[in-house]
């Protein structure tokens, strides 16, 4: 039986801006998601992670490949499949409430409904109290809440998510991965997670996607067989984030080195040199 | 120069025979009728130009060009196309306001976020809809604003088209004062137009810019 999210070959390329070359984003990507499986995908910038979530959102058409979701090929973005940015995308004319029941009007659904599912997904997020607040009165991580519940509230088949606690600070990320480990638990929704944050992949994740760049193509698929919920303290995640971080490594340097040239060494791989040359005295 | 108690005596004359009720009303209906062709019109040729590249390249340009000429100048071709008529007036209040509202509409369906309008797509969201659901209403605070700034030009356009050749109205009663010699008259006149301008605009936008400052949380320099 094929996956419930089948990329296969995928390849995307972006027309040359201004007489440059042709940017090849991802090369020959394959990628096999099960229904109700959280994966993330990581990799250094520039590897193509996002535009992957892109074309599987419909947002941007493939180069080359196919992607299929339940078995059908997509074609264009949809309501099938939730998206939440790295910003919150929420419309500023609109209150906390309207914002979550946008989409449901254009899906059908009757307005005492409307409400209904609207409210049930912002008490899942803890935001009831702000219901009638507009989107200048929230922080950023009430605002990704809100996206969330958005999202949740159209009843995508799947949740794609884009960096979406990369621009929060570090206490409320900590507190909304465990509140997204939860909601995935309770909705088994299937969720394709892009960050660069290799203990949020390790926490959050079934199976890791590492990717390299130039062109991005997936470098390794890691799976973090260790039950849900977790403990972000536990030891096992700890070591699974070190191992993406040593798959990382090498590619982030390149993708370093690319941008600044041969000039760039790790600091590490540096001859420790002191202008007084007294180093070492004393031992 | 009159004193304010003549200015003030003349106001009291104006109202009480009639005569500036019935400029007033004269005027308002004018420009009732050309602001509302401007804003049905501005607002649709500003959705297109922001929507269509072709129309942007033609018709965009030429707006902007347009925008140069000072209302006012629209008369003798007004008189020209259509005589000495109320038709004349409104075209000449419609050329005050249109190209303002035209300009800002564009200009908010063009800096509507990007970001907003791919949410919209992820909700299945395309065409007519997406224009009308999300461009739209991004679009509003640019809109009421130039929608602002027309009504501010239309009435300028509509005093001047007035005080130059068409009978009755507020731009008319200020020729008479002129005729009459009577300076307390068109001092009291040219508050009347003061207290009328501000009395609609506050009536027309008041209320539409507290809901946007409200929910966009524009606040100001005083928040």
């Amino acid at each position: 039986m094929a996956a419930f999210v089948e990329i296969q070959r995928l390849t995307k390329v972006f027309a040359p801006r201004n007489g440059g070359a042709a940017v090849a984003a991802l090369e020959g990507v394959d990628l096999a998601v099960a229904e109700g499986e959280f994966v993330c995908l990581v990799g250094p910038s520039g590897c193509g992670k996002s535009t992957l979530l892109n074309v599987v959102a419909g947002l941007e058409p493939p180069s080359a490949g196919d992607v299929r979701v339940n078995g059908r090929r997509i074609s264009g973005a949809g309501a099938d499949r939730g998206m939440v940015f790295q910003e919150a995308a929420l419309f500023p004319w609109l209150n906390v409430i309207q914002n979550i029941e946008f989409p449901l009007r254009r899906l059908g659904v009757p307005r005492a409904e409307r409400r209904a599912r609207a409210l049930h997904f912002l008490h899942m997020v803890h935001l009831s109290k702000f219901a009638g607040a507009y989107v200048h009165e929230l922080s950023g991580g009430m605002r990704q809440r809100v996206a969330i519940a958005r999202a949740l509230a159209m009843d995508p088949k799947i949740l794609l998510m884009d960096e979406p606690f990369a621009a929060l600070d570090a206490q409320t990320r900590d507190i909304l991965h465990e509140e997204l480990q939860q909601i995935w638990q309770e909705t088994r929704k299937t969720i394709l997670f892009v960050t660069h944050n290799v203990r949020e992949a390790a926490y959050l994740a079934d199976r890791v996607a590492i990717f390299s760049a130039h062109p991005g193509t997936i470098k390794r698929v890691l799976p973090i067989n260790y039950p849900h919920p977790r403990d972000k303290e536990s030891l096992l995640i700890a070591r699974a984030a070190n191992v993406i971080l040593e798959e990382l490594k090498d590619e982030v340097e390149k993708a370093i080195r690319r941008q600044l040239g041969e000039e760039w060494q790790r600091p590490a791989d540096r001859v420790s040199r002191s202008a007084r040359l007294d180093l070492g005295r004393g031992i | 120069m009159p004193s304010p108690q003549d200015v003030l005596a003349s106001f009291a004359r104006g109202l009480s025979d009639g005569s500036f009720l019935i400029g007033t009303a004269v005027s308002l209906r004018r420009i009732a009728v050309g602001y509302g062709i401007s804003v049905v019109l501005g607002l649709g040729l500003g959705l297109a130009i922001g929507r269509f590249r072709l129309l942007e390249d033609t018709v965009g340009s030429l707006v902007f060009g347009l925008q140069t000429i000072p209302s006012i100048c629209w008369l003798p071709f007004a008189i020209l196309w259509f005589g000495l008529s109320e038709r004349a007036i409104v075209f000449v209040v419609v050329m005050g306001a249109l190209l303002s509202i035209v300009i800002a509409t564009d200009d908010g369906v063009k800096n509507t976020p990007p970001l907003l309008v791919r949410a919209g797509r992820t909700m299945g969201m395309r065409g007519v809809g997406l224009y009308a659901r999300v461009v739209l209403p991004s679009a509003l605070p640019a809109i009421v604003s130039g929608m602002k700034l027309g009504w501010s030009f239309a009435w300028r356009s509509l005093m001047a088209g007035e005080l130059l050749f068409v009978s009755a109205g507020l731009g008319q009663l200020l020729t008479v004062g002129r005729d009459l010699n009577d300076m307390s008259l068109v001092i009291a006149v040219m508050l009347l137009i003061v207290a009328v301008g501000l009395a609609v605009e506050r009536l027309l936008f008041g209320t539409a810019e507290r809901v946007i400052r409200r929910r966009w949380g524009f606040v100001g320099v005083r928040g």
